[in-house]
């Protein structure tokens, strides 16, 4: 809240609002946002191989073998190299985007503002098939994690734009203008000045282009491991003998465990299809090398 | 300062070279008949747009569904969001810190898992009809909670309610409270304050919203074909059967022609297109 | 490197200097992060590399299911031979056909593919036959899974065959009553109980079998249209498609679903392990489809000498053993099931998934592409049914 106001005046408005009323409706807020994530972490305690009521008993076991599966997935690496990647690249060419596009009038503006939305309209799968398009039989590019980076920063570009727009209009130019009179260079004026005030901003967009690259990224044999850290579904089991259970208990939970992450049914798509969020991660699919 | 002008080059490529010109070249392929998979081969057509507007109607008819069901989930979200912003940009300051990484966080998780724990909570079995049979409110399962165009638009909002969320968040921040103290004093109810003085200024973080809310659900396929039953096919969804099909120019055609859709309906909101307006109100 | 050296050296001297402009700072930082990409990209091919002495060139491009390969096949291969693997996985038959089309043996050596896609495959001019008789693990394959007719090239076949089942359905008996034909699904009394995985061409195949079509893969259009509107009476039945089976167990462990349309052989054994009902499987008498899938040679491949390494290596019955102990259904290796009949945990499994009856395999309607248009007018038809 930007205006502190007098404290009369604040408690009397205090005093006006609802208060407690917009409190527990935030609280009902995050009970929403929060009911699927609880119930999938009472899911990867319980010894269920599927997600549905009653539960069974309590185990542990889906944790025990996590361990294994982040070192056996060389594929995080690869997720978090790509998440990283994307991120910076979109936060800088959004970032510098956002200066131009809010402090200058030029001729066709608006047509460009409306362009940078336009790769949130198309469905990720088209988008991935013409960039697959353009990449090999065009371009004659191999296909690599720097292919699945481009395609990622198109989407996540126009994100950090809006976002460090919406702090560059509320900005003091005038700032600058003093710095520059007393003597600053442009260099040390966006260094000093320009920059520590839409920080904020920028760090909004990097926090955006991250949870979007990231959610784009959460096909099954990339990110395993984050998929299996909220579950607790895991997809092998070689230490059950270990774990020191009995012969016919480990077996059932062979079989338990295969059904969640990969079933016999050879179409199990957990850990390679669905999409995961359609603006773009058909992109992955395709370009995924 | 043309030297700003710069600063757009290097999105302005990327936009270019990955977006704008894949897109032709599928523009190319819907206007083609191709004899054999992604041979430019054929004749110039229009008979894939054609298709699009024929094929008894199904395409338009599921197009149409598609946008009224974005609609209503945009709307619901912003009904269930604005408050819930409301209530964010109203704590202290410090509080608005940890609350907003709260709504961002369940976007690190699986977007799969999300949408599979909600057929936990729906289902005949699910969290709901277990606790509402605990109670002995009822003795068989609700079974219209899943599987149709109801869990659809519940999984919408669950979904995408953090982006209008952060959006109308961010105009509440920058509004200016001591124009709602000055209205209060001018003897402004509550409710004339907030229509007349609040909303006016948070418009900007609506139509925000309205962007990211609304477009995305219209690609959406994964949610539908999880929790929508046979009743929440959406368009997206008959789209990715027609490229399974190896059917690249049809598909393109239907992605061009829910493109137009959506951008007439953008320009319809005019303001929301523009950046500056979109940020200054 | 050097370049990349540069580019972080002027970088720094640019801030301390106050000389950069924004832009330099900008595209300085773009080259740095694309710099950055590429010598990581670089660095892991050298680490794959880096350990192969042997002959055999790499690193091995695969296009693959992934239940058609596991972790101690991939690790023995790279100790072996030093090559390491590159797995892409897919899901349909069309977007591994695209995919391959597209990029083609340069960057993809291996791919998977079902029963006839494989001739697709070849007349496409995407895939080299193999010599089985090159192999040494194809001479522990079941004998008629050497002579499958419609991958016969000369006496070479188009793929190397891996796994197969039936795909039928299973019903839950507390609330179902026993059938032995499709049309038992069209009961109103299984309003909403019946769930399907969503398998378009599969699913009008089926269709056109409960409306007797001669051939469910190459229907005519009039059966197509038949096909379709047999689809469109079973829509109140069903309840929702899944896009994974695994949520099959799920539905009847909760008793969501009374019936699974199109199931793998195994449903039976995987929902009794999960604590649910003993489910019926069905070989309806209208007859059932299924999978028959294998891997081909990518024309051209880079790395043809490994693919054709990697193929011999995985097909060994010992990782058949555990592909099927895991993934329990049948394999096309004789010797692996051999093994398994010997181990009195799988001896009935190797029976119940019809492992040790390859010619069940062989009576079912294989899966594959429509030829032509077919396969263009099998999703229109469906489409328009699931859209109404």
């Amino acid at each position: 809240m930007s205006g502190e106001g007098s404290p009369r005046r604040r408690r009397r408005w205090t005093r006006r609002m609802p208060r407690l009323l917009l409190t527990l409706y935030g609280l009902l807020g995050f009970a929403f946002l929060y009911l699927p994530i609880v119930v999938l972490i009472i899911f990867s305690f319980n010894s269920s191989a599927v997600i549905t009521f009653p539960l069974q008993h309590f185990t542990v076991s889906w944790y025990r073998e996590l361990r294994e599966d982040f070192v056996l997935l060389g594929a995080v690496r690869n997720s978090i190299l790509v998440t990283a990647v994307t991120t910076v690249g979109a936060t800088l060419v959004g970032t510098a985007a956002a200066f131009p596009l809010v402090r200058m009038g030029f001729r066709m503006k608006r047509t460009f503002n409306l362009f940078l939305l336009l790769p949130i309209v198309i469905p990720g799968i088209l988008t991935g098939i013409a960039l697959l398009i353009l990449f090999v039989p065009v371009l004659n590019l191999t296909l690599s994690l720097n292919t699945v980076i481009a395609g990622q920063i198109v989407l996540a570009g126009p994100f950090v734009v809006l976002v460090v727009a919406s702090r560059l209009y509320g900005f003091n130019q005038q700032l600058e203008a003093a710095a520059m009179d007393l003597g600053a260079t442009p260099w040390r004026t966006f260094w000093h000045i320009t920059f520590p005030l839409i920080l904020p901003g920028v760090l909004a967009g990097a926090l955006i282009a991250f949870t979007l690259t990231h959610l784009l990224h959460h096909r099954p044999g990339q990110h395993a491991a984050d998929v299996h850290l909220v579950a607790g579904q895991v997809r092998r089991d070689p230490k059950a003998q270990r774990a020191g259970l009995d012969h016919r208990r480990a077996d059932a939970w062979h079989a338990a465990h295969r059904e969640l992450v990969a079933p016999p049914a050879r179409r199990l798509k957990m850990r390679r299809a669905p999409r995961y969020r359609a603006p773009a991660a058909g992109v992955l699919d395709s370009l995924m090398p | 300062m043309p030297r700003l002008l710069w600063g757009l080059l290097p999105l302005a490529t990327i936009d270019v070279v990955l977006f704008l010109v894949p897109m032709v070249i599928m523009a190319l392929f819907s206007l083609r008949f191709s004899e054999e998979l992604l041979g430019l081969t054929g004749r110039w057509t229009v008979a894939h747009y054609i298709k699009v507007f024929t094929s008894e109607g199904i395409y338009l008819h599921i197009l149409v569904k598609t946008i009224v069901i974005a609609l209503i989930a945009t709307a619901a979200c912003l009904l269930v969001g604005y408050p819930f912003a409301y209530f964010i940009a109203s704590t202290s300051r410090r509080w608005q810190g940890v609350l907003l990484t709260l709504v961002i966080m369940p976007f690190w998780t699986s977007y799969l898992l999300r949408v599979y724990a909600w057929t936990a909570i729906l289902g005949d079995r699910g969290l709901i009809n277990e606790a509402l049979h605990f109670l002995r409110i009822t003795d068989q399962p609700l079974s219209f909670l899943l599987f149709n165009v109801f869990s659809e638009i519940v999984v919408f909002v669950y979904l995408y309610i953090p982006y209008a969320v952060l959006a109308i968040y961010a105009s509440l921040e920058k509004m200016d409270r001591s124009l709602v103290l000055a209205a209060m004093d001018l003897g402004a109810t509550p409710v004339q304050a907030f229509l007349r003085v609040v909303l006016p200024q948070t418009l900007p973080g609506v139509y925000a919203s309205i962007v990211f809310v609304f477009i995305p659900i219209l690609g959406e396929y994964v949610t539908p074909t999880l929790v929508g039953g046979m009743s929440g096919v959406l368009i997206t969804n008959l789209l990715v059967n027609q490229i399974h099909a190896l059917e690249f120019g049809f598909g393109a055609a239907i992605a061009f022609v829910i493109a137009t859709f959506v951008l007439v309906l953008l320009l319809g909101l005019r303001r929301s297109v523009d950046l500056e307006r979109l940020y200054v109100g | 490197m050097t370049d990349r050296h540069a580019v972080l050296q002027s970088l720094v001297e640019g801030v301390r200097g106050g000389r950069l402009t924004r832009r330099e700072f900008f595209s300085a930082c773009a080259r740095l992060g694309i710099g950055l990409v590429a010598a990581s990209s670089v660095l892991r091919t050298l680490g794959g590399g880096t350990a192969s002495a042997a002959a055999l060139q790499g690193p091995l491009n695969i296009l693959v299911w992934d239940d058609h390969f596991d972790e101690p096949e991939l690790k023995d291969f790279l100790a072996t031979t030093g090559v390491k693997i590159n797995t892409s996985l897919f899901d349909e038959n069309a977007d591994a056909y695209a995919k391959t089309k597209l990029v083609g043996g340069r960057q993809i050596d291996v791919v998977s593919g079902d029963a006839l896609w494989g001739p697709r495959y070849h007349q496409s001019g995407l895939v080299d036959p193999l010599d089985l008789s090159q192999f040494e693990s194809a001479k522990e394959l079941f004998p008629v899974f050497r002579e499958i007719s419609f991958w016969k090239v000369g006496n070479r076949s188009i793929m190397f065959p891996w796994s197969w089942a039936p795909i039928i359905p299973y019903y839950d008996p507390r609330y179902v009553t026993p059938f032995n034909s499709y049309e038992a699904l069209f009961d109103p009394k299984y309003r909403r109980r019946i769930v399907m995985e969503k398998t378009p061409v599969d699913i009008m195949a089926q269709m056109g079998l409960v409306t007797g079509a001669k051939k469910p893969y190459e229907m005519t259009p009039a059966e197509i249209k038949a096909a379709k509107e047999a689809l469109i009476r079973l829509k109140p039945n069903i309840l929702t498609f899944v896009e994974q089976s695994n949520q099959f167990v799920q539905y009847f462990v909760n008793g969501t679903a009374w019936i699974i349309a199109n199931a793998h052989t195994g449903l039976d054994y995987r929902v009794k392990q999960a604590g649910g009902p003993l489910v019926k499987p069905v070989y309806p008498r209208e007859g059932y489809v299924g999978f028959l899938d294998g891997e081909m040679v990518v024309k051209n491949a880079a790395h043809r000498n490994a693919a054709m390494a990697w193929l011999d290596h995985k097909n060994q019955a010992k990782y058949v053993v555990l592909n099927f102990q895991k993934q329990l259904r049948a394999l096309a290796n004789e010797k692996a099931m051999k093994m398994l009949q010997q181990d009195p945990k799988y001896a009935d499994l190797v029976h119940a998934t019809g492992y040790d009856q390859p010619d069940v395999a062989l009576r079912m309607i294989l899966k594959g592409p429509p030829p032509g248009e077919g396969l263009k007018m099998y999703i229109d038809a469906f489409n328009e049914a699931i859209a109404r």
